[in-house]
């Protein structure tokens, strides 16, 4: 199990790497430091209260929704195209166990990458000196309630990847509908809704995605 | 005696394709198995359902005495299976590759895999996806060697490889064999190497198996009569166990299943000017038998024991005229 995770954070290891690229080019940026000002669609300067008002929220969706979506394809679609599952699954593992561990290392690699940069950005804007303006954690519940349900639309692109219908047909049934859910949850207002929702809907595509792959074929 | 593999009633659907229909085998332990047929025939999806990568429709598998459907992860490790193309990560070393695999398994010989690799020239620093189709071929075959499995499906093994390489593969191939009690079921177009290496052989037809028997049975049940005339040729009345029967100038070719008294007969009451009855090694019976506009004639051995000794075979001929 522990080479089955190592290999999924090998292989994810290049996503994560450009997803952290993004992220750090966005708060260099509001940080002040002039030097990824040419990108277009980053802010070109800092925001007046961090997290609150200005750019980092609508940037850091768009990085996060893309690192979702490229991971999910990445651990299912890319098997299936290399014909790879053929070598993995004949390992002496049940089938569940392989892709829960794929699912684990995936939304591992997807929360810590996004949650980085909100922890990065928080410590830079309460360090004296830093930033003309008061600052509490409190003001980065935003930021969390944005990464909250991305893993919905990484399990939405795994199991995209993974389902066996038409590219050109229902094959990207799941991530259209993780991404209408993801516009939904982002027009809820509080966490006691959000939260629920989220874990609730990720329970249901974890076990959706362990159906998929006992009852698919991988020929 | 105790099967390592036994197949009922299996069958696959792919959308209203009936690719393997009601698939009835028996491999028992020790035996190698070459499993043939055309492109299409239904033996890789035969192979896969046996590994597990591909759901059966109806039917039941048993592999070393457990149902496939609830296969324990113990059982699992003492199967290795090869998939068609050797599918291995590209951008991983052979080291890695090894130590990956090897990590799955509490028994797992790196010493015979590095052995293997060796014995092959293959460095553990190569990439894999700077190896040849050949190498990858070996790499794979050292992987699946790994957990000394008592259980070897390999799809199409050979496929893509050069003489030399192929030799290298079967000869390794022969060394398991080698090793008691292992079993190996493999497909392959390459009749000299099934011949070379299997107990058995099965043809499968159209998803269906018509062959069960050994090469050497399978090759005696096919005959093919050249009936030279020297004028055009008469037709030959309905004759049991004809497979084909092809008009080439003023000559008759003819192939049976079963060629006997009554098929001798018939043919000389023809008048023919010559009979040749032709021994077939077993690509040209395999090309006779299912090239036949009547192939639906089974051959099949059904006992078994022949493995441990030589018993009677027998052949079933059905549906014949």
């Amino acid at each position: 199990m522990k080479a089955l995770a190592w290999k999924e954070l090998r292989e994810t290891l290049s996503i994560a790497v450009i997803a952290m690229l993004g992220y750090a080019a966005l708060l260099v940026n509001l940080m002040g430091g002039r030097v990824f000002y040419w990108v277009p669609g980053l802010p070109k300067q800092p925001e007046d209260v961090p997290f609150v008002s200005g750019d980092f929220a609508s940037v850091f969706t768009v990085v996060s929704f893309l690192l979702a979506v490229a991971l999910g394809f990445r651990q299912s679609a890319w098997e299936s195209s290399r014909g790879t599952y053929l070598f993995l699954l004949h390992r002496p593992l049940p089938r569940q166990a392989i892709f829960l561990t794929k699912l684990a290392t995936g939304m591992g690699v997807l929360l810590f990458c996004a949650g980085v940069p909100i922890v990065v950005y928080g410590i830079w804007a309460m360090t004296p000196g830093c930033h003309a303006g008061p600052f509490e954690w409190s003001m980065t519940a935003s930021a969390w309630r944005i990464l909250l349900p991305m893993p919905l639309v990484y399990l939405g692109a795994f199991l995209s990847g993974l389902r066996p219908a038409r590219w050109f047909g229902t094959r990207l049934l799941p991530l259209i509908a993780s991404l209408a859910l993801l516009i939904f949850m982002s027009m809820l207002r509080g966490w006691f809704l959000v939260l629920p929702l989220s874990l609730g809907l990720c329970g249901l595509l974890i076990v959706d995605v362990c159906f998929v792959a006992r009852a698919r074929d991988y020929a | 005696m105790d099967d390592a593999i036994r197949i009922e009633r299996l069958t696959k659907y792919y959308g209203r394709r009936k690719v393997v229909d009601h698939l009835d085998l028996r491999i028992p332990r020790g035996c190698v198995y070459g499993l043939l047929g055309r492109n299409g025939a239904g033996k890789s999806t035969t192979l896969k359902m046996l590994a597990g990568m591909v759901r059966p429709d109806y039917g039941r598998i048993q592999l070393l005495g457990e149902d496939a459907e609830t296969l324990s992860p113990a059982t699992r490790a003492r199967i290795a299976y090869l998939a068609e193309g050797h599918p291995l990560y590209t951008g991983w070393t052979i080291a890695r590759a090894v130590a990956f695999t090897t990590s799955f398994y509490d028994i797992a010989d790196r010493h015979l895999v590095e052995q293997i690799l060796d014995h092959f020239a293959l460095s553990p620093k190569a990439k894999i996806g700077r190896l040849s189709k050949g190498q990858r071929a070996q790499v794979s075959l050292a992987l699946a060697l790994a957990p000394d499995p008592e259980l070897l499906i390999l799809d199409d093994p050979t496929l893509g490889l050069d003489t030399n390489v192929r030799r290298d593969f079967l000869e390794s191939m022969i060394q398991i064999i080698q090793r008691r009690g292992r079993t190996i079921l493999f497909s392959s177009h390459v009749l000299g190497d099934v011949e070379r290496v299997a107990d058995r052989v099965g043809v499968m037809i159209d998803g269906v198996l018509r062959v069960d028997c050994s090469a050497e049975h399978f090759k005696s049940s096919i005959r093919k009569a050249v009936v030279e005339f020297g004028r055009e040729p008469p037709e030959l009345p309905p004759c049991p166990g004809l497979l084909g029967d092809w008009c080439v100038g003023t000559r008759r070719e003819l192939v049976f299943v079963g060629y006997g008294p009554r098929q001798r007969a018939a043919i000389e009451a023809l008048s023919p000017r010559s009979v040749e009855i032709v021994e077939l090694n077993l690509e040209d019976a395999f090309i006779e038998y299912t090239r036949g506009p009547r192939r639906s004639l089974p051959i099949f051995s059904h006992n078994l024991s022949e493995l441990q000794g030589g018993a009677d075979e027998s052949v079933g001929v059905e549906g014949a005229a």
